[in-house]
């Protein structure tokens, strides 16, 4: 029996390696739909999931990704993307998408009836950029864009990158789904506004037109439901007080520019500090915004944006043009306020920064005034300098 | 079975075991009971747990070459050890099951390997099997191997998620009081107590020159590194904290490197998930060693047989039943944390007594062993 251990330990061995081999699903990356963006589109009949994907061929050896787009329809998400499946034969693998963009249909929908699909699945990342958009989310994905090959990237590029150089606001799904639950019950999202098709020809010749888009706007929704699009100053004054790395820039008139002319001139932040404070006054709720920026005048190849920490110098904006700045800093600040009065929606998560500095006391004050946003008093204080 | 270790391998096995299975479901489950303050919680349980473990170094400096079976025997009569190391080797053996059922919940839901249990549980207990045979030795040369890549990971999980982080997201602090902290002390004490396995190593530990401060500094490493990633967790996920399923995940996935390397974190899970196998290991060998001693075994045959048993145990269990909802109904909820916190908490604290009453029945020994005087067994 000892003579021949080893050959049955082989044989044991053999076997455990062949039923573990046929024990694990088929998961081969080649039977797989990566999944880089979703658009979500809603209609009476239900919702449309389009998802742009990468399916490794196997075959291609010339690198490069080639993306395609894949649709699918069901009445809940879930559905929609099974239906992917099963129209496609590749299995969506959505661990890799970076961007859901949610299409007008969205409108008539309380999001956190969907949202719940992705918040709470552990394989998809918190961190995916969500946006909204005009028109269908569909239509978006199935335009090309003149400077990224891939939709989903590109869009990234333009809301959660290049926004903190150019003003805009970004939101990502955990901070989307979270502070629609939050004592705020609000939240926002950048609105992707397709601008006219570029004049360049379909290079590719996919049938494709190059498009540009907008992201400077912003939409919020309360308690899950959309509650509109903030104007072009509530916007700005929105992104220059919720991202604390998003920049602006302001144009003011110079009596005097590099050739001594009068004129207008662009003036960027350099670098900016916001901190917000809460407190009662004989019962009534204060909520100051502290803003402090440094500008530096635009120049060519410098987006104005820098770090902190920034060396001295001698003054190259007019006293006048940072006082314009000023006022108009006020003017936005003002607007992005006073805009959760006029909507009712508490998108600035006022709310949310006394419940965590007054606790209970805070939670039992707006169950007292369900309208604490009237009664919320605004108190400002701006301070630029170059 | 080589259980001779040298006290700075066990210092880095004590590292490791604390944080190991702490970042799967306890999260999620914690701050269902105390919201943003469960990060009290688990600083009430460590520091409950940093009592109970000076108590058992305390014991294991004085126990005289004796093991704590022996010590046991000695002071609260034979059977009554024999029921207690028992009722260790259940404990370790649910606490092991419960781990590495939520560690292949995590591996089919994040990593796409979807397979059966069995198919999971097997290679693994193979591994096991291996380094629990050759004893509690190459359990912590393997940990020396695998200590710096699961820091690292540990450091690298926490740092990669830092831009989200919002530490306002622990306020307002206590806003429900005392008493969800406490609850949540309460009933997840079953997943604490980590350092259980030394009553294990009574007489094979080789110390240098300081006893108590390096075991200490780990103790307070491993219990800092697992208190920041609970309040990781908590600053980037808020409210939506007690629907988390699996913390490692979720919070690995906010990744400042963007779109354009993938899911890098799944690199960090993957050596963070070794710390779990490790911890099993660990567990496993300690709970063979307690049925040893239940059942009276000394020869090579009767380890085989009672690792077997409890790997049996292990293989079965989850087939047959749902072991993460009895877990949670009966040692969460129910009445049997109350059964396991007189093993984790009233027991080490006891034992320096003990093992006074011990020595003094028998004479009181040398203390433990140093380096040179340390033999093979």
């Amino acid at each position: 029996m000892k003579k021949f251990a080893g050959k049955i330990l082989l044989f044991l061995a053999v076997c455990l390696s062949l039923w573990l081999a046929n024990s694990y699903t088929r998961n081969e990356l080649a039977d797989r739909a990566v999944v880089l963006g979703l658009a979500i589109d809603k209609d009476q009949s239900g919702f449309e999931v389009t998802a742009e994907v990468v399916a490794p061929s196997g075959q291609d050896q010339s690198g490069g990704a080639d993306t395609k787009l894949l649709s699918g329809k069901g009445k809940t998400i879930e559905e929609a993307v099974g239906d992917i499946h099963r129209v496609s034969g590749k299995d969506p693998s959505l661990a890799q998408t970076g961007i859901i963009l949610m299409g007008e249909g969205i409108k008539e929908v309380n999001v956190l009836s969907f949202l719940g699909y992705f918040t709470f699945s552990d394989a998809f990342k918190d961190d995916v950029v969500v946006a909204f958009c005009e028109g269908k989310a569909k239509d978006v994905f199935e335009s090309a864009s003149p400077v990224e090959q891939i939709v989903s990237f590109a869009l990234q590029d333009i809301i959660k990158t290049a926004s903190d150089k150019t003003g805009g606001v970004n939101n990502y799904l955990q901070k989307f789904a979270e502070n629609q639950i939050s004592p705020s019950s609000a939240s926002y999202l950048s609105v992707v506004k397709k601008k006219e098709e570029s004049a360049s020809q379909d290079e590719k010749g996919d049938g494709k037109k190059p498009s540009l888009y907008d992201c400077s706007s912003v939409c919020v929704f309360n308690k899950g439901q959309y509650a509109g699009e903030l104007d072009e100053m509530q916007s700005k004054g929105f992104a220059l007080l919720s991202n604390p790395s998003a920049y602006a820039s302001f144009v003011v008139n110079s009596s005097s520019n590099e050739f001594g002319v009068e004129s207008e001139i662009t003036v960027g932040i350099a670098s900016k500090k916001i901190s917000f404070e809460t407190l009662f006054e004989d019962g009534v709720p204060v909520f100051k915004v502290e803003f402090e920026a440094k500008l530096k005048r635009q120049r060519t190849d410098a987006s104005g944006d820098v770090v902190n920490f920034l060396p001295e110098s001698d003054g190259e904006i007019s006293k006048d043009a940072v006082s314009q700045i000023s006022a108009e800093t006020q003017k936005l600040i003002l607007a992005a306020l006073n805009g959760c009065k006029e909507r009712n929606c508490d998108y600035m998560n006022i709310a949310d920064l006394f419940f965590k500095k007054f606790g209970n006391s805070w939670t039992q004050y707006a169950k007292n005034n369900p309208d604490y946003l009237n009664k919320v008093v605004f108190e400002p204080k701006i301070k630029v300098s170059d | 079975m080589n259980n001779c270790v040298k006290q700075t391998q066990l210092c880095l096995l004590i590292v490791i075991v604390m944080s190991g299975g702490k970042y799967l479901s306890l999260p999620g489950i914690l701050a269902s009971f105390a919201g943003r303050d469960s990060w009290i919680s688990m600083s009430l349980l460590f520091a409950v747990d940093f009592l109970c473990f000076v108590a058992i170094l305390f014991a294991m400096k004085n126990c005289g070459g004796k093991s704590f079976y022996e010590i046991l025997c000695m002071t609260v009569s034979t059977p009554v050890a024999k029921v207690l190391m028992t009722l260790y080797a259940l404990f370790f053996t649910l606490r092991i099951t419960g781990g590495l059922v939520d560690t292949v919940d995590l591996m089919s839901t994040s990593l796409s390997v979807v397979t059966n249990w069995a198919a999971f549980i097997l290679p693994v207990l193979l591994v096991i099997g291996y380094n629990v045979a050759k004893g509690l030795k190459n359990t912590v040369r393997v940990t020396q191997i695998f200590f710096v890549f699961i820091l690292i990971s540990v450091l690298l999980i926490i740092l990669l998620s830092v831009k989200y982080t919002d530490l306002t997201e622990l306020n307002p602090f206590l806003s429900e009081g005392f008493k969800p902290a406490l609850d949540g002390s309460v009933n997840m004490s079953f997943w604490f107590s980590d350092c259980l396995f030394l009553f294990f190593c009574f007489g094979n530990v080789s110390v240098g020159k300081r006893f108590f401060t390096p075991f200490i500094v780990s103790f307070l490493v491993g219990a800092v590194l697992t208190v920041m990633l609970e309040i990781t967790f908590l600053c980037l996920f808020g409210e939506l904290a007690p629907y988390a399923q699996n913390a490692l995940v979720k919070v690995s996935g906010f990744n400042i490197a963007g779109t354009s390397y993938g899911r890098l974190d799944w690199i960090f899970v993957i050596i963070w998930l070794s710390s779990i196998i490790l911890k099993s290991t660990l567990y496993f060998w300690a709970a063979t060693v307690a049925l040893d001693k239940a059942f009276s075994i000394n020869s090579n045959k009767g380890h085989v047989i009672c690792f077997a048993a409890v790997a049996l145990l292990v293989l079965v269990a989850p087939l047959i039943l749902p072991v993460q909802q009895m877990i949670s109904d009966l040692f969460i909820l129910g009445a049997g944390k109350y059964v396991t916190m007189f093993l984790q908490y009233a027991v080490p604290i006891l034992s320096p007594l003990l093992v006074f009453a011990a020595n003094k029945k028998h004479g009181g020994e040398k203390s433990i062993r140093r380096v040179s005087e340390v033999k093979e067994q």
